[in-house]
């Protein structure tokens, strides 16, 4: 295409005029940076054009007379000049002031910025030093308490473990609950399963990413926000948006920071002597006589002679450190940032660190006038040295199978083998996860002609992962160097999309901008696995060894999304906003019936402090009104859901000969879940903004929800993919910002937020409780109640007399036994309300930061604490076990002591009951940070543009009526294939534990300048 | 260089084919692509004799030998209840089982429709022969998933009591148990089938013989003597009994072999399941799963019994005094399935309990004491009272079969034959014979509003 054709074709559209002379300058901020992209309009005449990378405008061909000119920027105030052409070409310089005003900060809103006047949508923006003022493993732990209705429960204490992050409830079963993370434009490989669940943890593919690249998170919470991420926003959309180059000339940062971490709440097991005392007491109970039975091969003089605490040998002070590097440059047609970030987080849990090496370059490039090319690159490594944890070993074994009874090493000093031995087991086995990610873009854009923007962008994140392990022959038992495997994860993600952007103004009275755009996405995860059985460490220390390592391919996925979209928008006076998007989607897991699905939405905004009437009242600075409704959708399902598959492995043979099996039934029905969305907001600023307000109502009704359901067993398969059913969310959310004392020397201020949600599981079709599995089989989907509903026998005390366990029956009455059919709907995972409260103090020049994070009414089931306080098993126990029934009259917590489950009536030793299940509301003091700021005039003397040291603690105190370790929890996913683990992750994970590791305490000390 | 742009730019957008989204599923093959033609039948079916391999590796017979009285509680885990017969259904050792067996009749089952249906060209012999060995598989998996689920034939007196689901249709809705007189009926009509159609001899795979074979163990096991006598009559003929002790050792080349899983390799092994539960690494280790006292005392009794020297003792005399066997110390094993020791102590017994000959009757059991003892010394005596002989072939079926999950439904079997109102003259380890929870629950997925779940518990 010829641009002089194009450009014909769009004049002759448009019906535009030549004329004469012309009108030149420059367009700069208050610093004297240019302002790329500023809107220069000849008022009154609907001419106007867009000042380019080094501000530089032209008007050209006016007719001589008088015009009144308006420059006008997203984010600066605009300014109007009058201006005389006469025969000869006129030159202005405008300088835009900043327009500080919170209301016109910008929002970044998918393919796109608004300013947040503008915006019809329900979005939160948190910015990158929000982000960074606490030590985090990953970007998204640093969310928590921030963005209202964002619940971020950090898993577990555990390096590189993956966070749950729901954007106002769930709203899937099956198919994820994770919002859809775009870096840069990028929709970045997020898969939480790359290494399965191995060792108690399912991996953070996030932790990769480096937080200290981040300019600014939006996190887009309605259907009016994120209908243009389309099918894959139904449960909210996360934009990270990284540094880019500003400024004039070079500017350069630095940091160093170190710190301690150690277990929020230690675990409080028994000594050996006191196990013994239970273990006999179990006995007696049991009516046996004499002494009871030990396991693990031991006397009972060794038993008492021997009093391992497991808890101190495998937990330790963890170091963290962590350096960072940057430099940003502006030039005149380049701007350039650089970082280099080397994090080294050390947990409590000895062995365990997840340390991580980035680099990123962010480049843009003012080609031409016309043209801009930007470049985004990113290389990290993330090294997790990994140990077991929860029910994997560790700590996990430390409150559980090592029992104090055991040693570590026998009289003759081998490895005591006799039963669990976490030090054995730590000190003979290495265990490192290495992922390698590249995540790079480039963007192209263009302005062919005036009022037209196109952009490209093609994207590539590739990731590698290496899962390495590897055991002694202390471990494998036979004469070898030991054992190594490696499992190996590449995941390639590319991406590409265009956009065309028009922006018409009439007479500053009717503005439109239209944008249409097609994205294209394609992934791939290829899998190999290496095992050797003679091998004197891991693969990564010896790779030779890999050429004689067997090699087994393994399936990966496969998948693609084709997407065309649009948003147009219009206001009128900057007073009333509509916005309009359409997405329509095609993914390759679904069949050609379903393929394609359309996202729209509709939203509008009235900016009401606009108004005449308004332009009086002194309380009010800013009020907008908002309302919105869409559609977005959800498609995480497995590549082949839809398909009866067979097996591809020829090398499956009976007899010799080779067999054809079928995996799975098939369902070519399975289509998109779907969400519509009504959200209704008010924002208002009060007294110059001093205090600004946001209230959101919202309203998601979600249907053909993807469930991986239980089918029964003797159709030939157990699980089947499906849409059934209906989940309703439904909550306010409000929020303050408000600068409560501004003086000289003083500053307050103060940041809240809450959200309440409803979540209801408003149908589910003609399936029972149990079609989704959770958790250890303590939640379940029920009708009616929330997803992850804790589905119980409820308990009621424990019989005086006796010292037996009484239950409830279905109808309520008191009975001994334990059946399943008496289970009901007792608890539940998700909060009633979540938020933050953030207090920031600044004296002269020290400052300091307060963020307490509370989650309220939500329950937590203590799988793990039924052998921790009432079963003798081969597990130690812990100190709650002194609650319990001992002689006729005791009226205990707990029942009286036995080593056999049907004593309680149980017909296996991991039955649930309400026992364990507890109030998990908490209140949390997440962070504490006091930080001086050397004065400029030091600074100065020191060639430094700033200097900052501050102090932070983080989880410093815990408010909370939970009696076990943290009530901030989540186990790792189990499960089979991943609708399983998607289910478990919704409903039987979060606040569920099993041995889960507690988070970390951490205490650092951190250093900035900037020069 | 814009007009390169421009080119650029429209041919990305406007390339975007939905071709792009045609992607295969990685590592699993489509139906389509995967069943066209005879050959892919037959490996569907070669794959059922896989499946079913795997589970009869002794994990079936594990599950039999649990709820009985040849082992010792297991260590922990899910099999625990399984031993303590309080299995509830989510009781995930039981549901995969469960699953597993059912998927094997699944594959049967889609065999028998594409054959039928003509969709796929397939050729005459292919379709009787095919649909035959189908139909054999079919069968013994039904009655396996029978007798651990449900109550015995002869718990009720008209078996009108719950049974399993017959699946004999790719039907994917969820259906109600049938009775176990129906079930047995479905299994009977089934090997019928199978005995007309099946070939003389068939390589590994299922006979003509094998059908006859089964059928007999399901007449026995419904006490029906009579049919029980023919079957064994007729085969007893063909395959003499071999004179070595331990069937494990030959599975193939035995001349008693009438059905067998074939294993070729350490990687390929039927009988890993008894391998893994029972094989004696370290003859001062126990192995994973322990024989319970009641069996090793009466296997070791008489030491003039050759298959004593099957046991092991370990820790003699302490408090952790426990039981272990060797005849499943290989790396790997084939594994005899029907043979003609089984259908000798069956024919035996049926006699005695049909009032056929008891000449023969007592010839059988002595054959087996004979081959256990190497002489006739120990034989049952000409005369020995009918009671006698028959609780003499009854304790041959355990010593000569332990752990291949014979001990708990012949108990079972005997319960319904002598014992019909549960009185407890019939326990199986200190439990009546029909208590509750000597049938497993069935997995939480049946429930649904047409199925009925097991009464849970009521075993001592």
């Amino acid at each position: 295409m010829n641009k002089r054709l194009l450009l014909l074709l769009l004049l002759a559209f448009f019906g535009r005029l030549s004329h004469a002379q012309s009108v030149k300058g420059f367009v700069k901020d208050e610093k004297n940076e240019p302002v790329i992209g500023a809107t220069v309009q000849v008022e009154g005449t609907g001419f106007g054009t867009v000042s380019d990378a080094l501000g530089a405008f032209e008007l050209r061909k006016l007719k001589p007379g008088n015009y009144r000119l308006k420059f006008s920027s997203i984010g600066l105030a605009s300014v109007s000049r009058e201006v005389t052409l006469g025969t000869t070409d006129v030159t202005i310089n405008v300088t835009l002031k900043e327009d500080r005003k919170q209301m016109d900060e910008l929002v970044v809103v998918g393919y796109g910025v608004q300013r947040k006047r503008e915006v019809t949508g329900a979005i939160t923006k948190i910015g990158g030093k929000e982000l960074n003022d606490l030590p985090v493993p990953s970007f998204e732990a640093a969310l928590q308490g921030k963005a209202p209705g964002v619940q971020v429960t950090v898993g577990s204490g555990l390096a590189g473990s993956a966070s749950f992050v729901r954007i106002r409830g769930i709203s899937s079963v099956s198919a994820g609950g994770e919002p859809l993370y775009v870096v840069d434009g990028i929709p970045v490989s997020q898969d939480l399963f790359i290494t399965g669940n191995s060792g108690g943890m399912n991996n953070n593919p996030l932790a990769s990413i480096n937080p200290d690249d981040i300019e600014s998170v939006e996190v887009l919470k309605d259907a009016a926000a994120n209908a243009i991420y389309g099918s894959r926003g139904a449960n909210g959309v996360i934009l990270i948006t990284t540094k880019r180059g500003k400024g004039k000339g070079w500017k350069f940062g630095a940091m160093v920071k170190s710190g301690v971490s150690m277990p929020t709440k230690k675990p409080k097991m028994l000594n050996g002597k006191e196990w013994l005392q239970l273990n006999q007491e179990a006995w007696e109970n049991d009516g046996r006589v004499g002494q009871a039975s030990l396991p693990g091969g031991v006397t009972y003089e060794q038993a008492l002679n021997n009093n391992t605490n497991w808890v101190d040998e495998t937990i330790q002070t963890g170091t963290k450190y962590g350096a960072n590097f940057s430099a940003t440059h502006g030039g005149e047609k380049t701007q350039t940032f650089l970082n280099l970030s080397y994090d080294n987080n050390g947990t409590y849990l000895k062995g365990n660190s997840y340390e991580r090496i980035a680099a990123r370059v962010n480049l843009d490039y003012a080609v031409t006038k016309w043209m801009k090319v930007s470049v985004n690159s990113s290389l990290s490594r993330g090294v997790n040295n990994r140990v077991n944890a929860a029910w994997s070993g560790g700590l996990g074994a430390a409150m559980s199978t090592a029992l104090p009874i055991y040693p570590t090493r026998n009289a003759d000093g081998t490895w005591f083998r006799g039963g669990s031995n976490p030090v054995r087991d730590m000190q003979n086995k290495k265990w490192k996860t290495v992922e390698n990610r590249a995540l790079s873009g480039i963007n192209l854009s263009i302005t062919p002609i005036k009022d037209v923007v196109l952009q490209g962008q093609a994207s590539y994140d590739f990731m590698n992962v290496n899962d390495d392990t590897w055991e002694s022959s202390e471990i494998t038992g036979n004469s070898n160097a030991g054992d190594a495997d490696r499992y190996n994860s590449s995941i390639n993600n590319f991406n590409y999309y265009v956009t065309a952007t028009y922006l018409k103004s009439i007479k500053e009275i009717h503005n439109f901008q239209i944008l249409v755009g097609n994205e294209f996405q394609s992934a791939n995860t290829r899998r190999i696995d290496y095992d050797s059985t003679n091998v004197s460490g891991l693969f990564s220390e010896n790779e030779e060894e890999l050429f004689e390592a067997r090699r087994i391919r393994r399936s990966g996925t496969n998948w693609a999304f084709l997407s065309y979209f649009s948003r147009a928008t219009y206001n009128y006076k900057q007073k009333y906003f509509v916005q309009a998007v359409f997405r329509t989607d095609a993914s390759s897991r679904f069949g050609d019936n379903y393929r394609w699905a359309s996202f729209p939405s509709l939203s509008g905004t009235w900016v009401v402090s606009e108004e005449k009437f308004m332009k009086t009242n002194n309380t009010f600075s800013f009020l907008k009104l908002r309302a919105g409704w869409g559609k977005s959708g959800n498609a995480a399902i497995p590549d082949n859901a839809r398909f009866a598959t067979y097996n591809a492995d020829t090398n499956i043979k009976y007899n010799g000969k080779p067999v054809l099996y079928p995996i799975k039934l098939e369902n070519q029905n399975i289509r998109w879940e779907t969400s519509n969305n009504f959200d209704m907001a008010i924002e208002a600023g009060f007294f110059k903004d001093r205090l600004t307000v946001e209230l959101d109502f919202y309203r998601k009704t979600t249907t053909d929800v993807l469930m991986y359901l239980t089918i029964p067993g003797s159709i030939g398969f157990d699980k089947y993919w499906d849409n059934v059913g209906g989940i309703l969310n439904e909550g306010v959310e409000f929020s303050f910002k408000s600068r409560n004392i501004v003086t000289k020397n003083f500053i307050w201020n103060t940041n809240f937020n809450i959200a309440r949600n409803y979540n209801e599981m408003t149908s589910l079709g003609v399936y029972s409780e149990d079609a989704v599995g959770g958790g250890t089989n303590d939640t379940r989907i029920v009708k009616g109640k929330p997803v992850g509903t804790n589905y119980l026998i409820r308990w009621s005390h424990v019989d005086p007399n006796n010292g037996l366990p009484v239950y409830l029956d279905i109808n309520g009455n008191q009975t001994y036994d334990y059946d399943n059919k008496n289970r009901v709907a007792v608890g539940k995972i998700i909060p009633d309300a979540i938020g933050g409260i953030t207090n920031t103090f600044r004296y002269k020049n020290w400052d300091m930061s307060v963020l307490i994070i509370y989650s309220l009414g939500a329950d937590i089931y203590e799988s793990s604490q039924k052998r921790q306080s009432t079963l003798i098993t081969d597990w130690n126990m812990d100190e709650r076990v002194y609650d319990r029934w001992q002689k006729p009259g005791d009226n205990a917590k707990y029942p009286k002591l036995t080593k056999d489950y049907q004593t309680y009536d149980l017909p296996d030793e991991w039955s649930n009951t309400t026992l364990w299940l507890k109030d998990g509301s908490y209140a949390r003091l997440r962070n504490l940070t006091v930080g001086y700021n050397v004065s400029a005039a030091q600074c100065k003397k020191w060639h430094l543009s700033s200097m900052r040291v501050s102090a932070i603690a983080t989880n410093l105190i815990t408010f909370t009526n939970y009696d076990g370790l943290d009530p901030e929890i989540g186990r790792d996913a189990e499960g089979g294939t991943s609708g399983d683990r998607n289910s478990a992750r919704n409903m039987g994970a979060q606040n569920i534990t099993y041995l889960t590791p507690p988070q970390e305490k951490t205490f650092s000390v951190q250093l900035n300048i900037e020069f | 260089m814009k007009k390169i742009i421009y080119i650029l730019l429209l041919t990305i957008t406007f390339s975007s084919c939905q071709k792009w989204l045609d992607i295969k599923p990685e590592g699993e093959v489509p139906e389509d692509e995967a069943v066209k033609n005879q050959e892919d039948l037959n490996r569907i079916l070669n794959s059922s004799y896989d499946a079913a391999a795997n589970h009869y590796s002794g994990r079936i017979q594990f599950f039999n030998e649990l709820l009985g009285d040849n082992l010792e509680k297991p260590q922990s885990g899910f099999t625990v209840p399984i031993y303590q017969r309080t299995t509830n259904y989510f009781n995930s050792d039981v549901s995969s089982l469960y699953n597993d067996m059912y998927h094997v009749i699944f594959r049967l089952n889609f065999l028998l429709e594409k054959v039928k249906d003509g969709s796929i060209k397939v050729d005459d012999a292919f379709k009787v022969r095919a649909s035959a060995e189908a139909r054999f598989l079919r069968a013994m998996v039904h009655f396996d998933i029978v007798r651990l689920w449900a109550q015995p034939y002869g718990f009720t007196s008209n078996n009108t009591h719950p049974g399993i689901v017959i699946r004999d249709n790719l039907n994917t809705q969820s259906e109600a148990r049938s009775s176990v007189a129906d079930v047995y009926a479905f299994i009977i009509a089934d090997l019928n089938a199978a005995i007309e159609d099946l070939p003389e001899s068939n390589s590994v795979y299922a006979t003509k013989d094998a059908a006859k074979a089964l059928l007999a163990k399901v007449r026995f096991q419904s006490n029906d003597f009579t049919n029980t006598v023919i079957l064994c009559n007729e085969l007893l003929a063909k395959y003499p009994l071999d004179t070595t002790l331990n069937r494990f050792e030959n599975a193939l080349s035995s001349p008693e072999k009438i059905f067998a899983f074939v294993s070729t390799g350490v990687g390929d092994n039927r009988a890993s399941t008894y391998i893994n539960n029972y094989r004696v690494v370290n003859p001062t280790n126990p192995p994973p799963n322990r024989l319970s006292k009641s069996l090793y005392l009466e296997a070791t009794a008489d030491t003039a019994d050759k298959r004593s020297k099957y046991y092991l003792i370990f820790n003699a005399g302490e408090s952790s005094e426990t039981y272990g066997i060797t005849k499943f110390n290989f790396d790997y094993l084939s594994n005899p399935i029907s043979y003609s020791s089984q259908l000798v102590l069956m024919r035996a017994e049926a006699l005695l309990k049909s009032g056929g000959s008891t000449t023969q009757a007592l010839a059988d059991v002595n054959a087996i004491i004979e081959r256990a003892y190497g002489n006739k010394n120990y034989n049952v005596p000409d005369g020995t009272n009918i009671n006698d002989v028959l609780a003499m072939i009854r304790k041959q079926r355990r010593l000569e079969f332990p752990l291949e999950g014979v001990r708990t439904q012949d108990l079972k079997r005997i319960g319904a034959l002598e014992d019909p109102t549960g009185s407890g003259f019939v326990t199986i380890r200190n439990s009546k014979w029909n208590c509750p929870g000597l049938a497993l629950q069935f997995p939480v997925n049946e429930n649904t509003s047409i199925f009925e779940f097991n009464p849970e518990g009521g075993c001592e």
